[in-house]
C-alpha cells in the first residue's frame, strides 16, 4: 500500500503537509499535518487587554481583519461595551472586504491552478502535467481572470485601507468600534471601488465557477462528508449584536441546531501538545512537545458536542438556509463564489446605513477581573478568541481558529478530522502526480498559519503585574 | 585675620548655579515631553523642546566642566563615597532617622550627600546617552539602539534614569533648606 | 529549451532567479506584495524577476516543489535572490516548522535557510519577523524564533514591516537587480525608504509641535498621548501610505503607529497604547508610568516623613535659630545659657 507524503502543499495561505495512504487508486487513509508553531497565546499573557486585536491580526496575512475582529468582539464582551451604529458598521465593512480579498483570491490563484493549465512562467512552472481537462479557450480565459482578480482582489485590499488606514493588518479595528468617520469622499472612493469588485464578482467569477463545475462535475462526488456543519455566525445587524447577517448555528446528523460554543472541546491525543485532553478553550492549558509519541500535527482537534464540524461558506450558507445541494469539493467551491456575491451585495447596503457625523467609537475602561468572548466567522469558518483578564492585564487567552476545525488531527478517541474524512476515497490516477487530493484540500481554503498557533504554556507565569 | 579658604570655590559656586536652573528646566519640560500637560508649566511641545535642548546642552557642558574641575582641584576626594563613608553610614542613618539627637561630624559632605553626587554623576551621563539618539535620530541611530535594538528601550531607559534624577533633586533641595542655613549660605558666598 | 539556453548566455542577469522561502509566517508580506500597482504581481514575473519558487503561490507542490528549489541553487548558485518571509524557528532543532519533506523526512526551514543563504547572490529578509524576528519573537518566544541573519554568516538586506508596504519589497527588489545593493542603514534597511522617522514625516506633526493630542483612537490630532510611535520609528509610511494606491496610513485612520518596522517590535512597542513599553524586573510586570508614580509618592511621602519629624523634634526650629553663622548660634545659646541660669538664681 503505497503512502505518499504531500509536503509542502503551498496556495493553502502558507504550507501545510499531507500524508495519504492509496489502494487500488483510492486514498483509503490520510493524515492532515500542521507543520508550524507559534505560541500567540503565549505572547499575549501578561499584556495589556488593548493589544490584543493588533497582535492577533498578526496570526494570519489573509484573514487578519477576522482575528481583528474577533479580539474586539472580546475585550467588548470583556469591558460590557458595544460599538456605535457606525463602529458596527464600519468593521462589518472592513470584515467583508477582507473577506471578498480572501474568497477571490483563494478561487484563483490558490484553486485555479490545480484545475488550470498556468503560462509557461514562474511560479506556475513546474506543475502537475495531467489533469487539466479545459479545452484551450476556456483554459487562457481563466488565465487572463487569474491575473484579473489580482487587480480586483488588491481593491478588496484598498477598501479596508480606506477604513482601516493599511492592510494586512489593519488599524481601524479597536475594542470599542472603528477609527475613521464616515465623510463622503470616503464612502465615495469605497462605494466606486466596490462596484468595479461586484461587476467582477457577477460577471467574471459567478460564471468561471460554474464553468469549472460544468467541466470537472465529478467532483460533486469527490470529497464528500455527512453534514455536520458549524458556524457562529458573522456580521452583526445592529450594534447591540442581537442578530446577526449569517446566522450562528450547528447540523449535527443532518439536523439543524442552536449554537451551544460550552460544548466545544479540544483533543490532543494526536497533536504536538502535552497537557490536559478534552478540556473547554476557556479553560484550555496545553504546552507544545514536539516529540510527543503518536501525534502528528500542530493543530489540536476541536470538537463540537464530539463531533468534527466542518465550518466555511458551504456551512455559512447551509445554516442560513441558501444552499444545500450537497456537501462536496464543488459544492464548497461554488458556496463560496456564491457568498462572496452575497456579501459583495450586502456591502452595499451598509455602506448606505452609515451616517457622517455620529460616532465611531466608544470609548471604555480596561476592566480589572474579567472574561469574554469573541466568536464570529473568518472566511474559512468558525474563529473563537476567549479572554480572561485579571488586574488589568491578560491571564488568559485562547484562540480556536476554523482550520483547526477543518484540518483537525484525530480526536481521542480516534475520529479524523473534516478534511481527513473527504480525503477518504478520493480517486488517485497518478500517484507520482496526486493532483486530485490538492483540489479537495485546497476546496476547504485550508490556512495553516491561523491553525498552529493554538497553545498555553502548562503553569501560569509567576509574575506579579503591577498597575497604576 | 587669617584668611580662610572658601567652603565652595568661586567656579564651582558658579557652575552650581548655572546647572540647577537647567536641571530644574530639564525635569519640567522632560515630564511635559513624556505626558503633555499644562501642569509643567509648557504651552506646547515646541516650547518644551526647546526648553529641555537648551538646558541639556546648558547642564551637559557645566556637568562636564564640574567633572574636569573636580579633579583638578581634586574635589572628587571630597565627592566621592570612601570607606570612612561607610563605617559613618550608621550614625547618619540613625541620625536622619530621629533614633538619636546627637548630629554626627562629618568632613564636608555626609554619606547622603556623596551618595547623590556619585549617582547624578552616573545618572547624567546616562540620560546623555541614552537622549541622543532621541534627539538626533540619524546621527546616532548605530549606537545605542543598535545595542538596545531599536529607539524605544532608549526611551524608556532616558524616562526612568529622568525619574531616578527627580527623585534625587528633591531631597537635595530639600535638605540643603532645613539642614543648615550656614552650608546654605556657602553655596551663595563661599563661606559658612 | 530555447528559454534555457538564453538563461544560460546571460538573459537571466536582466531577470534573476528568486526564491520566496516562507519560514514562521503569517504570509501577510507576500499577500501585501500582491497589492502592489504597479508594477503588480503579473509584471514582477514578466519584467523583473524569474521566480523560481514562491511558497504561498507555486503551481507545484510536494518534491516537485523541493526539487525546483534544489535545480536553482545547482544551476544559478551565486546568481539567484533568496527572498526569506518569516523567522526561523530554532527550537527542537528547527522542527517547530517544517517547509516540507523530502524522501519522506522534514526538511526545516532554520535547514532550508542555513542551505539555500550562503549561495544566493542577495538575501533579502522580507518582513519585520524575518529583519528581526517580529511577534512571533515575542516574550517568552515559545518557538525560539530568530531573524535570518542569525542563522545566516552573511549580509541580510533587511525590509521589515508588518506587513512590508509592496513599494518596500518591490523597490529593493527593483534596486537589486537594476542597480545592485541599496545603501542600508545601520540595521541594514534601504535608506531609500526607511531614512526618515514616521514622526518627522507625519502630517500631523504641527499638532504634536503645539501641543494639540489626541485623548482616544478616532480624533483627528496628534496620536503621541495614545501610545504612537512614529517618533523612534523608520519609515515612509506618511508619505507613502498605503496599499498599492497609496490611499492611507495607520495615523490619517486616527490610530497610533505602533513601529512595526523596528527591531524592537512588538515587545519594544507593547503596549501599542501607551507611550513607554512595560518595565520588566525579575517576577514583576509593570508600567514606566507605574515606576514613575511609585517614584514620585516615595520621594514625596519620605521626604514629608522627614519633614514631619524634624518639626516635631525641633530640629527644623534649631537650623533655623541658628541661622546662617554657626558661630552667631553659638551666640545666641550663650546668651540663652545665661538668661536661664539668671533666672534659676
Amino acid at each position: 500500500m503505497p503512502k505518499i507524503m504531500i509536503g509542502p502543499v503551498p496556495r493553502a495561505n502558507n504550507v501545510v503537509a499531507l500524508e495519504v495512504t492509496i489502494e487500488n487508486k483510492k486514498v483509503v487513509d490520510a493524515r492532515c499535518t500542521g507543520v508550524f508553531f507559534r505560541g500567540f497565546e503565549l505572547i499575549l499573557r501578561g499584556r495589556d487587554p488593548r493589544d490584543a486585536p493588533y497582535l492577533t491580526l498578526r496570526i494570519c496575512g489573509i484573514c487578519s481583519s477576522v482575528h481583528g475582529t474577533a479580539a474586539a468582539l472580546a475585550l467588548e464582551d470583556a469591558a460590557g461595551v458595544r460599538p456605535p451604529k457606525n463602529g458596527n458598521l464600519l468593521r462589518n465593512l472592513i470584515h467583508a472586504a477582507d473577506t471578498l480579498q480572501n474568497h477571490i483570491r483563494h478561487f484563483y490563484l490558490f484553486s485555479l491552478p490545480d484545475y488550470v493549465k498556468g503560462p509557461d512562467l514562474g511560479p506556475f512552472r513546474p506543475a502537475y502535467t495531467t489533469g487539466c481537462r479545459l479545452p484551450p479557450k476556456d483554459n487562457d480565459a481563466l488565465v487572463q481572470h487569474y491575473f484579473q482578480a489580482l487587480e480586483i482582489s488588491r481593491l478588496c485590499h484598498e477598501l479596508v485601507v480606506l477604513l482601516g488606514g493599511k492592510v494586512p493588518h489593519t488599524h481601524g479595528l479597536l475594542g470599542g468600534g472603528g477609527t475613521v468617520p464616515p465623510a463622503a469622499d470616503i464612502i465615495m472612493g469605497f462605494s466606486a471601488r466596490l462596484r468595479k469588485i461586484n461587476d467582477f464578482i457577477q460577471n467574471v467569477m459567478v460564471p468561471d465557477t460554474y464553468l469549472l463545475a460544468e467541466a470537472y462535475k465529478d467532483y460533486y462526488e469527490i470529497g464528500k462528508r455527512a453534514p455536520a456543519l458549524l458556524s457562529y455566525g458573522h456580521f452583526p445587524r445592529g450594534e447591540n449584536d442581537r442578530e446577526r447577517h449569517f446566522p450562528p448555528g450547528a447540523m449535527v446528523d443532518g439536523r439543524p441546531e442552536k449554537l451551544d460554543a460550552s460544548l466545544i472541546r479540544e483533543h490532543l491525543r494526536f497533536s504536538w501538545y502535552a497537557g490536559e485532553s478534552g478540556l473547554h478553550p476557556a479553560r484550555g492549558r496545553t504546552e507544545p512537545d514536539r516529540e510527543k509519541e503518536g501525534a502528528y500535527s500542530w493543530v489540536k482537534a476541536p470538537r463540537y458536542n464530539g463531533r468534527a464540524m466542518e465550518g466555511g461558506p458551504l456551512a455559512r450558507l447551509w445554516i442560513r438556509g441558501d444552499y444545500r445541494r450537497g456537501i462536496s469539493t464543488m459544492d464548497r467551491l461554488v458556496a463560496r463564489t456564491l457568498e462572496t456575491e452575497l456579501i459583495g451585495k450586502l456591502m452595499e447596503e451598509w455602506l448606505g446605513e452609515l451616517e457622517p457625523g455620529k460616532p465611531v467609537f466608544t470609548p471604555f475602561n480596561v476592566p480589572r477581573e474579567a472574561e469574554g468572548a469573541g466568536l464570529t466567522e473568518a472566511m474559512r469558518g468558525p474563529l473563537g478568541h476567549w479572554l480572561r483578564i485579571e488586574k488589568g492585564r491578560i491571564a488568559h487567552y485562547q484562540i480556536v481558529t476554523p482550520t483547526a476545525w477543518n484540518f483537525s488531527p484525530r480526536d481521542d478517541v480516534g475520529r479524523p478530522g473534516p478534511v481527513e474524512e473527504a480525503l477518504l476515497g478520493t480517486p488517485v490516477e497518478n500517484e507520482m502526480e496526486p493532483v486530485e487530493v490538492g483540489r479537495v484540500v485546497r476546496a476547504f481554503d485550508v490556512c495553516s498559519t491561523c491553525s498552529t498557533h493554538v497553545i498555553v504554556p502548562g503553569g501560569p507565569a509567576k509574575e506579579m503585574i503591577i498597575l497604576p | 585675620m587669617k584668611i580662610e579658604k572658601p567652603r565652595h570655590s568661586m567656579i564651582n559656586r558658579l557652575l552650581h548655579w548655572t546647572y540647577a536652573p537647567a536641571v530644574l528646566a530639564a525635569i519640567a519640560s522632560g515630564f511635559y515631553i513624556h505626558k503633555p500637560s499644562p501642569f509643567w508649566g509648557f504651552k506646547s511641545m515646541d516650547s518644551a523642546r526647546k526648553t529641555h535642548f537648551i538646558s541639556t546642552y546648558i547642564l551637559a557642558f557645566s556637568y562636564l566642566a564640574r567633572f574636569y574641575s573636580a579633579l583638578w582641584d581634586k574635589n572628587y576626594r571630597e565627592l566621592l563615597p570612601s570607606r570612612r563613608t561607610l563605617a559613618a553610614l550608621p550614625g547618619f542613618v540613625k541620625y536622619e532617622l530621629f533614633l538619636t539627637k546627637k548630629k554626627p561630624e562629618f568632613p564636608k559632605y555626609n554619606p547622603g550627600q556623596k551618595f547623590l553626587i556619585t549617582s547624578l554623576a552616573i545618572l547624567l551621563p546616562l540620560l546623555g546617552v541614552t537622549g541622543l539618539p532621541l534627539y538626533a535620530v540619524d546621527a546616532w541611530q548605530k549606537q545605542p539602539p543598535a545595542v538596545t535594538g531599536g529607539l524605544n528601550p532608549p526611551r524608556k531607559i532616558h524616562y526612568l534614569t529622568g525619574v531616578a534624577t527627580t527623585a534625587l533633586i528633591a531631597p537635595h533641595i530639600y535638605f540643603s533648606v532645613t539642614d543648615s542655613l550656614a552650608k546654605l549660605k556657602s553655596i551663595f558666598t563661599g563661606y559658612k | 529549451m530555447k528559454k534555457q539556453e538564453a538563461e544560460e548566455n546571460g538573459a537571466a542577469e536582466i531577470r534573476p532567479p528568486v526564491i520566496f522561502l516562507g519560514t514562521n509566517t503569517c504570509a501577510g508580506d507576500m499577500f501585501s506584495l500582491l497589492n502592489s500597482l504597479a508594477p503588480g504581481y503579473r509584471e514582477m514575473l514578466t519584467d523583473l524577476i524569474d521566480c523560481r519558487y514562491n511558497y504561498l503561490l507555486m503551481a507545484a507542490e510536494g518534491e516537485m516543489a523541493l526539487n525546483a528549489l534544489e535545480e536553482t541553487v545547482k544551476q544559478f548558485s551565486g546568481r539567484y535572490i533568496l527572498v526569506v518571509e518569516g523567522s526561523v524557528p530554532t527550537r527542537s532543532n528547527g522542527l517547530y516548522c517544517v517547509i516540507g519533506y523530502k524522501n519522506g523526512r522534514a526538511v526545516t526551514a532554520l535547514q532550508a535557510v542555513r542551505e539555500l543563504g550562503p549561495g544566493a547572490r542577495y538575501v533579502v529578509a522580507l518582513g519585520t519577523c524575518a529583519a528581526f524576528g517580529g511577534p512571533y519573537a515575542a516574550a517568552p518566544n515559545p518557538s525560539g524564533s530568530v531573524p535570518v541573519q542569525a542563522v545566516l554568516d552573511r549580509p541580510v538586506i533587511n525590509v521589515p514591516g508588518c506587513p512590508v508596504h509592496p513599494d518596500w519589497i518591490m523597490g529593493t527588489l527593483a534596486h537589486l537587480v537594476l542597480y545592485g545593493e541599496p545603501e542600508l542603514d545601520d540595521f541594514n534597511r534601504p535608506k531609500l525608504f526607511y531614512r526618515e522617522t514616521i514622526h518627522n514625516l507625519c502630517q500631523r506633526r504641527h499638532y504634536f509641535d503645539s501641543g494639540i493630542f489626541a485623548s482616544k483612537p478616532g480624533e483627528p490630532w496628534c496620536m503621541y498621548k495614545i501610545g504612537c510611535k512614529g517618533p523612534v520609528t523608520h519609515a515612509d509610511c506618511p508619505n507613502r501610505q498605503w496599499s498599492g494606491e497609496h490611499l492611507s496610513w495607520p495615523v490619517k485612520a486616527n490610530t497610533p503607529c505602533i513601529g512595526c518596522t523596528s527591531p524592537e517590535f512588538p515587545e519594544g512597542d507593547m503596549p501599542f497604547f501607551e507611550h513607554l513599553p512595560d518595565v520588566k524586573l525579575p517576577g514583576i510586570r509593570t508600567t514606566a508610568d507605574g515606576v514613575g508614580k511609585a517614584a514620585g509618592i516615595i520621594t514625596f511621602l519620605s521626604i514629608g516623613a522627614h519633614l514631619a519629624g524634624a518639626i516635631l523634634t525641633g530640629r527644623l526650629a534649631h537650623t533655623f535659630k541658628k541661622g546662617f553663622s554657626e558661630k552667631g548660634a553659638g551666640k545666641i545659646k550663650d546668651s540663652l545659657r545665661k538668661l536661664l541660669r539668671k533666672s534659676v538664681s
